[in-house]
């Protein structure tokens, strides 16, 4: 046998252990690291009225958030004004919306938000409600 | 001659360089030769696309549960923990969960209760368990 493909032999049965190993060791160790572990929601109550918000759903298009339902507990009936807002982990406002009407009870409602923004850059989200004046 | 004295040469390097390889993984935190200490390798976008307050299905007036809908990007074993501010009064709870790409509902128990009688902000953290 000549010394060539000896040496190849040679080198490939040294270092085989060697490959094995970086593979187990690399799938072994792969773990799960959350890009943003916080996500926090923040529910307004209109303390004068009792009006609350109970419930508070992203709903996408794509990865973007395009509305967000709220369910509501209305005591007192009468116009209300119900906001979202959408915040990056900087506090900085990305998109809102707002829905005014007559309200009472419980109710669920879908409201529009612009622009829509990737749900993934949504650190927090606040939905508040209100009750406007009654009108004369 | 020459080329076995260098195939030698050769061999025993290698031999050592697995030797050292193994007994750094033995005995060390050594995770990769040229590394030091575990490396996250997958990163995931987790989501929490809603959050209901109460058990109640209307007129909620105390917080002992927090209902929940989370995905993530990278399918795995997260440990969900859910704090809960409303005045003074703070809550929290925490529960291992199986998320993956299709949204996943959690009832999380909180404690101790919170009377619903002011602006309630509800913080979900999702890490590894």
């Amino acid at each position: 046998m000549s010394s060539k493909p000896l040496l190849l032999l040679a080198v490939a049965a040294a270092l085989t252990p060697s490959i094995i190993f970086s593979i187990l060791i690399t799938v072994n160790q792969v773990s799960i690291l959350p890009n943003r572990p916080d996500t926090a929601y923040i529910f307004g109550r209109d303390t004068s009225s009792g009006a609350q918000i109970e419930r508070i759903q992203l709903n996408l298009m794509g990865n973007n958030v395009a509305t967000v339902t709220i369910t509501i507990w209305v005591p007192i009936r009468g116009t209300y004004i119900k906001q979202v807002e959408l915040y990056d982990s900087s506090g900085n406002l990305l998109a809102s919306g707002s829905d005014t009407r007559f309200e009472q009870g419980s109710r669920t409602r879908t409201i529009d938000v612009t622009p829509d923004v990737p749900i993934d850059y949504v650190a927090t989200v606040k939905a508040c409600i209100s009750r406007t004046a009654p009108c004369l | 001659m020459r080329a076995e004295r260098l195939l030698l040469a050769i061999v025993v390097l290698a031999s050592l360089t697995t030797l050292a390889y193994s007994a750094a993984l033995s005995t060390a935190q050594v995770s990769q030769v040229g590394g030091t200490g575990l490396v996250n390798v997958s990163k995931a976008d987790v989501r929490v696309l809603s959050v209901k307050l109460g058990s109640a299905d209307f007129a909620v007036s105390t917080i002992d549960v927090v209902t929940l809908s989370l995905s993530s990007t990278v399918s795995g074993s997260y440990l969900v923990q859910v704090f809960v501010s409303v005045g003074t009064c703070s809550a929290s709870g925490s529960t291992t969960a199986s998320l993956s790409p299709t949204a996943t509902t959690l009832t999380v128990d909180v404690s101790p209760d919170c009377a619903y009688s002011s602006q309630a902000t509800v913080r979900v953290r999702v890490t590894q368990p």
